[in-house]
């Protein structure tokens, strides 16, 4: 027994041991103290990583929160290279037939990648972005069935404006895939619209998914603030459906149509056209994201002959009948013949407007000593920039006194200065709110996303400019423009009374020096004129001469029409044809004053057919906020249609629109058809057909709506 | 478990190392139970029916003299190469290598069975050989016959850990036997002039490459030494006292490859830390000292060999292993005892552990 081993044998064995399991033990001791000291300190475990999230970008919504720029979730698809081809190289196929059609991740690239050192490869790759969510679950289901770990959906936001090229200058764009603001008030409000950064401190594992036991961050708790504009958008897409037509009709090169309320200031359509698509973004050249009713400058021409009447009257150097000389329509200013179309001796001052005399104009104009004349334009609201807070505004010209007399007598009537279509439009509203100016009012305010206001903005008072009783007699003139053999009849409205001035100016062009045989064909009025609700200025550049050519030809139809679509969206009514005048409870003197002149008052003016035509046409005097029957609202079918259609359709409707997705309506939540006492949420499920809001043919961009 | 006969009154269960061996099979199946949720197959429920059938068998080889042990131990170590023989025509390749006989159910490993079939041949051969004035060389021919003809094998499968492994069995088997100086220096000679040798022949590419890894970690850090690295990571995040159980997130967040088996150290030291890491380290070396302990005791030579075979299995396999798993030592995929999933390797170890208690229950009876 106990035989045949030695204890020193033994002990040397047990000691190699003891020293085998000591040096191993160091080894662990090592790891696990000292260098785990030095990764601590370097914050540098391998699976926590600070990832910069950002919330999603606010929206842009119009008076009634109708979106007209959304950011709705996506996927970017990210490859980790490295890691597939180190640990997953077994499943080509599989990822090949995955990514097959996607992205920028084409055969030659993984193929390159399959032969090259596997260390040299990188660790992300950006496969594809902005896959819609429905794709992403797909692809996410394939993935996990396919054990590709390495190719992965990381969430993010893509921008969309789903009503196309609706009020496309105003909102404007972002960078590519919802980045920084460029344009429109995605521009001027990008620090209020973009969401907040977190810094999100996660644990990722091997293929970069986060933890599931970390929370995510709520990233739409995150949300950038949402800016609220006081645009109307069925009367904006009304606007610019008419404007389009008319544009078309008589072949002009653009147009543009601005609507506000007199006494806010406030914007409810600003129109131009050609139409800009938001969605197209940088595509779009890049000079047409100027909004041009702010950007753009032309001589105001004959539309500005109310600002000189309305500075006469303030200075009583007329009043409403008051015979001015007109030299038979031909005479001659500093060496310059100026002329009138109408040859007459002296027309009273109404008439003289109604008429559009330029003589007459630059008459009571000279009256006025220069200095004091350019500073009443500026009150008006000319040379200096409006401030509606889009990009690219433009202060207009307007030279500094002395003038010369011709300088002096083309400025009253009209030329030898540049307005923008802003600024012109807000001078004849200064007129239409009893000569107060207003600036403009684009923004209504920018809420959070617990709709808590950050920023209000309200009306806001420029300046007075004339007096009240000026005002009023200027509108008197305005009036008589718009009837009988006044220039702007066609801007007459059944049951109203219109206040405008027509315009046609020759376009200078400050290369040759010379006025071109092109015109500006313009109208700028307000109405009912006795108590006006809505200023319209409607300008058409360079119409097709052969089609038509003047203001009251081209524009004032266009004013007409638009005039009583926004008469309408605020519930004013015409007076009944038959009733008692008084019973309308307004009073009829001016209209008295107007009849005084024994001019037919209502005589039928070629346009009446045209606007009866329009009234016809379908949607008549509609009052927006009157109850609907209960249970009789169907609940729209939009299956199938591109979401901008969709949304077109469903907001018009009365409906608030969710988006999921991109692309074209798959489902709905409430489905089509159903009945609803009233319009509520209507949830759009988006799928595929990632181009369709840019991809549809430019004709059919005028069919915005249903 | 020790299914010890009753009748025989001077037959002592082993409680120590019944004891040790238990604990370190509950770490082992607490460390796979958190293995099992980084793929979510449950590792440790198959684990469990292995440790069941190592039991089992453990027991029955305990239940028995070693005697009978002795009898069959060259019939064990023919088997053994016979199912090693196989392997060529009907082996399962995986990972590059062709080690495993499929049997269905399970794939069966048989390098593993033939550590211990080597075990008690040699200690056979070299009990029934005795020179009480020191082996020569040409006594030593059979015995390096029985390690030199499965070793090839096994290096061609290839499988380079496995080779090692049971030369240093072998060896430190050898150290208990009287071995005459000169043999002893021709041997040393032998040995180091075989080095460069089997590093231009014996090693497959992968091989020398894991070795050239090691001794420059830090040149591939995406390759052959990123598991290796990794687990260095997770053992190191584990800092003194651990993450505490199943809160590990290196090898839970699959940054440890082969964590089942070979690295399964890396969940232990992640989870429990230094201070776990040498907890389990001390029940190591006690059950291996436990086992020389019962080798000193052992009534005669072939126990004695036997039960240092054993414990040098076992000792071999620990070091080797957490070396390797700590970036002391080459990845040469050994598995670490009790711990690693796999079927195989649990069998090996319980039948060593059936013999050390076998051994160890006779040691006062007198044949």
């Amino acid at each position: 027994m106990r035989r045949g081993i030695s204890t020193g044998r033994m002990q040397t064995v047990v000691l190699f041991m003891l020293a085998g399991f000591i040096v191993v033990a160091f080894r662990a001791q090592y790891l696990s103290v000292t260098v785990a000291d030095e990764h601590l300190a370097r914050g540098a475990w391998r699976t926590v990583s600070v990832v910069d999230v950002e919330g999603p970008r606010g929206g842009i919504v119009d008076r009634d929160g109708r979106p007209l720029a959304e950011s709705v979730l996506a996927y970017s698809l990210i490859l980790d290279p490295r890691h597939f081809f180190l640990h997953e190289r077994d499943r080509l196929p599989a990822l090949e037939r995955i990514v097959a059609g996607r992205g920028r991740l084409d055969p030659d690239r993984l193929a390159a990648w399959a032969t090259a050192e596997v260390a040299s490869l990188p660790r992300s790759f950006i496969v594809e972005r902005q896959v819609p969510p429905i794709e992403a679950e797909q692809l996410m289901a394939d993935l996990r069935a396919e054990r590709v770990s390495a190719l992965y959906l990381m969430p993010e936001y893509r921008r969309v404006y789903p009503q196309r090229t609706l009020a496309g200058h105003t909102v404007g764009f972002t960078q590519h895939l919802g980045g920084q603001g460029l344009a429109g008030m995605e521009r001027t409000f990008d620090a209020d619209l973009q969401g907040r950064r977190l810094s999100w401190t996660v644990e990722r594992d091997i293929s970069r998914r986060p933890f599931l036991r970390d929370e995510a961050p709520d990233l739409a708790s995150a949300a950038g603030h949402t800016v609220v504009l006081t645009l109307d958008i069925p009367l904006q897409r009304h606007v610019e459906r008419e404007l389009a037509r008319t544009v078309a009709e008589y072949e002009a090169e653009s147009g543009v149509v601005i609507v506000s309320r007199p006494g806010t200031g406030e914007i409810l359509a600003m129109a131009s056209w050609p139409p800009v698509d938001p969605n197209r973004g940088q595509r779009e050249p890049q000079d047409a994201w100027l909004h041009p009713a702010v950007a753009r400058v032309y001589e105001p021409g004959s539309t500005a002959k109310s600002f000189t009447f309305a500075m006469a009257f303030e200075r009583s150097i007329i009043d409403h009948d008051t015979e001015i000389d007109t030299a038979n329509g031909r005479l001659r200013v500093g060496g310059h013949w100026v002329r009138d179309i109408r040859r007459e001796p002296s027309l009273p001052a109404w008439r003289a407007m109604a008429l559009s005399s330029n003589i007459a104009s630059l008459r009571i104009g000279m009256e006025i000593p220069a200095a004091d004349f350019r500073a009443g334009l500026v009150d008006f609201g000319f040379g200096a920039r409006p401030g509606t807070g889009l990009p690219g505004e433009s202060a207009g010209l307007l030279r500094r006194t002395p003038w010369r007399d011709i300088e002096h007598a083309n400025i009253a009537f009209g030329h030898g200065y540049a307005a923008s279509p802003l600024q012109l439009h807000m001078a004849t509203a200064a007129i239409a709110n009893g000569g107060v100016r207003m600036r403009p009012w684009l923004v209504r305010s920018v809420v959070d996303t617990a709709g808590e206001p950050v920023h209000e903005f309200g009306p806001e008072t420029a300046v007075r400019v004339v007096s009240r009783e000026a005002a009023e007699q200027t509108t008197r003139t305005l009036i008589a423009a718009t009837r009988g053999d006044g220039t702007g009849v066609r801007a007459a409205i059944p049951g109203f009374a219109v206040a405008g001035k027509t315009g046609t100016g020759e376009l200078f062009n400050p290369e040759t020096g010379q006025y071109e045989e092109d015109v500006l064909a313009s109208f700028a009025g307000f109405a009912p004129a006795e108590s006006p609700e809505v200023v319209v200025t409607v300008q058409i550049l360079r119409p097709n001469r052969d089609i038509g050519y003047f203001g009251g030809v081209v524009a004032a139809p266009l004013f007409s029409r638009v005039t009583a679509e926004a008469l309408r969206t605020l519930g004013v009514f015409p007076d009944p044809p038959a009733a008692d005048p008084s019973a309308a409870g307004r009073p009829p003197s001016r209209d008295g004053a107007i009849a005084g002149t024994a001019e037919p008052p209502d005589q039928p003016a070629p346009s009446d057919a045209d606007v009866l035509d329009q009234l016809a046409e379908g949607q008549g005097p509609v009052v927006f906020d009157a109850p609907r029957p209960r249970g009789s609202m169907r609940v729209p079918d939009l299956l199938g249609l591109p979401a901008w259609q969709a949304v077109a359709r469903a907001t018009d409707e009365g409906w608030d629109v969710e988006l999921e997705g991109a692309g074209r309506v798959a489902s709905q939540q409430p489905p089509p058809g159903e009945r609803t006492p009233e319009p509520g949420t209507l949830v759009l499920l988006l799928t595929g057909d990632h181009d369709s809001p840019q991809g549809a043919a430019p004709e059919s961009r005028a069919e915005v709506g249903p | 478990m020790a299914l010890v006969s009753r009748h025989d009154a001077r037959l002592r269960v082993d409680w120590v190392l019944l004891l040790l061996v238990l604990l370190l099979l509950t770490f082992g199946m607490l460390n796979l139970r958190s293995a099992a949720l980084v793929e979510g197959f449950p590792r440790h429920l198959t684990q469990l029916l292995w440790v069941l059938i190592g039991g089992t068998l453990a027991g029955l080889i305990a239940s028995q003299d070693p005697r009978h042990a002795s009898r069959w131990a060259f019939v064990a170590w023919g088997g053994a190469l016979f199912l090693l023989l196989l392997v060529p025509f009907l082996g399962v390749t995986l990972n590059g290598s062709r080690r495993w006989l499929d049997f269905g159910a399970f794939l069966f490993q048989p390098s593993e069975i033939m550590k211990v079939a080597l075990v008690l041949a040699t200690a056979r051969w070299l009990s029934d050989h005795p020179r009480p004035d020191g082996h020569r060389l040409r006594d030593l021919l059979v015995p390096f016959g029985l390690l030199g003809l499965p070793a090839l094998l096994i290096l061609s499968q290839p499988d380079l850990g496995t080779t090692l492994v049971m030369a240093f069995i072998f060896a430190t088997m050898l150290l208990f036997e009287r071995v005459r100086p000169s043999t002893i220096a021709i041997l040393v000679l032998v040995a180091g002039l075989s080095v460069p040798f089997a590093w231009s022949f014996g090693l497959a590419d992968y091989q020398r490459q894991r070795i050239a890894t090691f001794f420059s970690p830090q040149e591939d850090l995406t390759g052959s030494a990123w598991q290796v690295n990794q687990s260095r990571i997770a053992i190191g995040s584990g800092q003194l006292v651990g993450k505490g159980y199943l809160q590990g997130t290196q090898v839970q967040g699959g940054f440890v490859p082969y964590h089942e088996n070979d690295f399964i150290f890396a969940h232990h030291g992640e989870q429990f830390g230094f201070l776990g890491s040498a907890i389990l380290l001390l029940l190591y070396f006690a059950v291996s000292v436990w086992g020389l302990r019962i080798a000193r005791l052992a009534r005669n030579r072939f126990g004695v060999l036997t039960a240092v075979g054993c414990s040098a299995l076992i000792f071999w396999h620990v070091v080797v292993n957490i070396g390797m798993v700590t970036g002391s030592l080459p990845v040469v995929g050994l598995w670490l005892p009790f711990a690693s999933y796999g079927g195989s390797a649990m069998i090996t170890v319980m039948i060593c552990i059936g013999l050390l208690l076998s051994i160890s229950a006779r040691r006062h009876t007198f044949s």
